[in-house]
C-alpha cells in the first residue's frame, strides 16, 4: 500500500532514537507534504555528513579537527574533564561552570555488555594525561554502578601519575523535595554536606 | 497470575528505548525475570544489588511477564566509594543472574546473600565471606563441594585432608591423593586444609565455577569479572 521509497524512508526514520514506526510514518508524511522542510533536511543531513569530524584529541564532534574546545587558547590547560558521551560535554558546556579541556570516553565499562577498558577511550586518555600538563582530572561520569566502576578504574590509573583526581558531587538536584528523594541520593547528600 | 515477593535486583538489560528486562533473585520464587515498563527512566531505582519488593504479572507461565519494583534498601550506597566491595557486589549479581535457575526457590541462599550484601559496607573480612558465598552458590546450583571430614573420601590412616578432586569436588587426604598430585586441587587452609592462602581458595572455587559457567555462553564474561576481582584482591592483600 505504501510506495516502496516512502516505506524505506519510514524504516530508516524508525531507527532514530525517539521514533517508533508510527512516529516515523507521521514524520515521513509531514516531510512529503512540506517540501520546503524536506529540502532543508536533506541539505542539513548532507552538510553534517560531509563537514563534521570527530576530534582526534578529545573525541568531541566538531567542524574541524582538533575541535574548537581543544584549540581555544582561553581555556584552562591544567584541568581535564572526563565525560561519557558528547551529550554530557554539551551539558557541562551549557552550564558555563567549566572552562578546561574535555575527554569523551564514548562509553562506560560494562561486564554485562562485554565492554572493557580498551573498548572505550581509556588508553587515549592515559596517553593524553601522560603527555600533557594537567594538574587535575575531573571524572564526570554517571552515578550508577557502571559509572562508578569506570571512575574507580580511572582514578586507579591516574593517581600514580601524580595528578589530582576529583569526581562530581552527588546529592540533591535543584528544586528537589526531600521527602521524594530516594535513600541513595539522600545518603550522598548528607555525606557531601557543606558548611554555610 | 500475579506473584509478590522480596528480592535482590541482579541484572538490568535495556529493552527498546524506555523499558528494560530485569532479573531478580526472590526469596519465595528464586530467579524471576520480567519486563519493567519505563524502567530506563528509573535508573536510580534500578541498580544492581538493590533489595526490592516485586510484583510479577503474567497470563501464562511461558510468558516473560511484567515486573513492578519498589526499592526497599540500597546496599550499594554503603560501598559506592570502595572499589573492591563494588566489584564484589557486581560479581555476585552477575554470577547469580548467570547460574541461578528460574522459579526455583532457594530461601537459605537468599537470606545468606541478602545478609552479605547488607553487611558488605561494614565488613572487613569480606574476602573470606566471598569465598564462603562462592561455596554456597556452587551448592545452590548443584555443584556442592564436600570439604568437611564427614563428607570427604574416607582415608584408612585418618591423615588430614589435603587435596580436592577436580572431578567430584570431594576432599581427600594427602596419602590418598598423592598418586594424582598433578591433577588434584589443593584444599586451602581456609577450607580445612593444611596450607595455602586466599589465592588457592579462589582457585579452588574458580575451577568449579568455570565448570558451572561452561555451558552458559553469554555469561562466560562473568569469569573475566571474577579475574578482575582477584587482581584487585592481589593488589590489596
Amino acid at each position: 500500500m505504501i510506495p516502496e521509497p516512502l516505506e524505506d524512508l519510514i524504516r530508516t526514520l524508525a531507527k532514530v532514537p525517539g521514533l517508533g514506526r508510527r512516529s516515523a510514518q507521521r514524520a515521513a508524511l509531514y516531510l512529503l507534504t512540506h517540501q520546503e522542510h524536506l529540502g532543508k533536511l536533506q541539505a542539513d543531513l548532507q552538510t553534517v555528513q560531509l563537514k563534521t569530524k570527530t576530534c582526534s584529541v578529545c573525541s568531541n564532534i566538531a567542524m574541524e579537527d582538533p575541535c574548537h574546545i581543544c584549540t581555544d587558547p582561553k581555556r584552562d590547560d591544567s584541568t581535564l574533564c572526563v565525560v561519557e558521551e558528547i551529550a554530557d560535554l554539551w551539558a557541562i558546556e551549557r552550564s558555563g561552570a567549566f572552562s578546561g579541556r574535555y575527554h569523551v570516553l564514548g562509553g562506560l565499562l560494562s561486564a554485562i555488555d562485554g565492554i572493557g577498558p580498551d573498548d572505550i577511550g581509556i588508553p587515549t586518555l592515559l596517553k593524553r594525561v601522560t603527555d600533557g600538563n594537567f594538574a587535575e582530572v575531573i571524572i564526570a561520569l554517571s552515578a550508577g554502578v557502571d559509572g562508578q566502576t569506570t571512575a574507580h578504574l580511572l582514578s586507579q590509573k591516574l593517581q600514580p601519575l601524580g595528578i589530582k583526581v576529583t569526581a562530581l558531587a552527588k546529592g540533591l538536584p535543584m528544586g528537589a523535595e526531600i521527602d521524594y528523594m530516594d535513600e541513595g541520593t539522600l545518603n550522598f547528600a548528607l555525606q557531601g554536606r557543606k558548611s554555610f | 497470575m500475579q506473584r509478590q515477593s522480596e528480592g535482590i535486583l541482579l541484572e538490568i538489560r535495556a529493552h527498546g528505548e524506555s523499558s528494560c528486562i530485569c532479573k531478580v533473585f526472590t526469596a519465595e520464587y528464586g530467579l524471576v525475570a520480567g519486563l519493567v515498563k519505563g524502567g530506563r527512566r528509573k535508573k536510580s531505582e534500578l541498580t544492581e544489588g538493590n533489595v526490592v519488593q516485586i510484583t510479577h504479572s503474567r497470563r501464562l507461565e511461558t510468558q516473560l511477564g511484567s515486573l513492578r519494583l519498589e526499592v526497599l534498601s540500597s546496599p550499594i550506597i554503603r560501598i559506592f566509594d570502595d572499589m573492591a566491595k563494588l566489584q564484589i557486589l557486581r560479581y555476585q549479581c552477575e554470577l547469580m543472574a548467570a547460574l541461578l535457575p528460574e522459579d526455583m526457590p532457594q530461601p537459605k541462599f537468599y537470606d545468606r546473600t541478602k545478609f552479605m550484601l547488607e553487611t558488605l559496607g561494614a565488613e572487613e573480612n569480606y574476602w573470606a565471606h566471598l569465598a564462603e558465598w562462592e561455596l554456597d552458590i556452587l551448592s545452590a546450583v548443584g555443584f556442592g563441594l564436600s570439604l568437611t571430614p564427614e563428607n570427604a573420601v574416607p582415608c584408612p590412616d585418618n591423615s588430614p585432608l589435603y587435596y580436592v578432586s577436580p572431578r567430584t569436588g570431594r576432599a581427600v587426604s594427602k596419602t590418598m591423593g598423592l598418586p594424582y598430585h598433578n591433577k588434584m586441587l589443593l584444599l586451602p587452609k581456609f577450607f580445612g586444609g593444611q596450607e595455602g592462602g586466599f589465592l588457592d581458595v579462589f582457585s579452588l572455587t574458580g575451577h568449579f565455577l568455570n565448570h558451572a559457567l561452561a555451558e552458559l555462553a553469554p555469561y562466560k564474561k562473568t569469569l573475566t569479572t571474577r579475574q578482575g576481582l582477584i587482581d584487585t584482591m592481589k593488589t590489596l592483600t
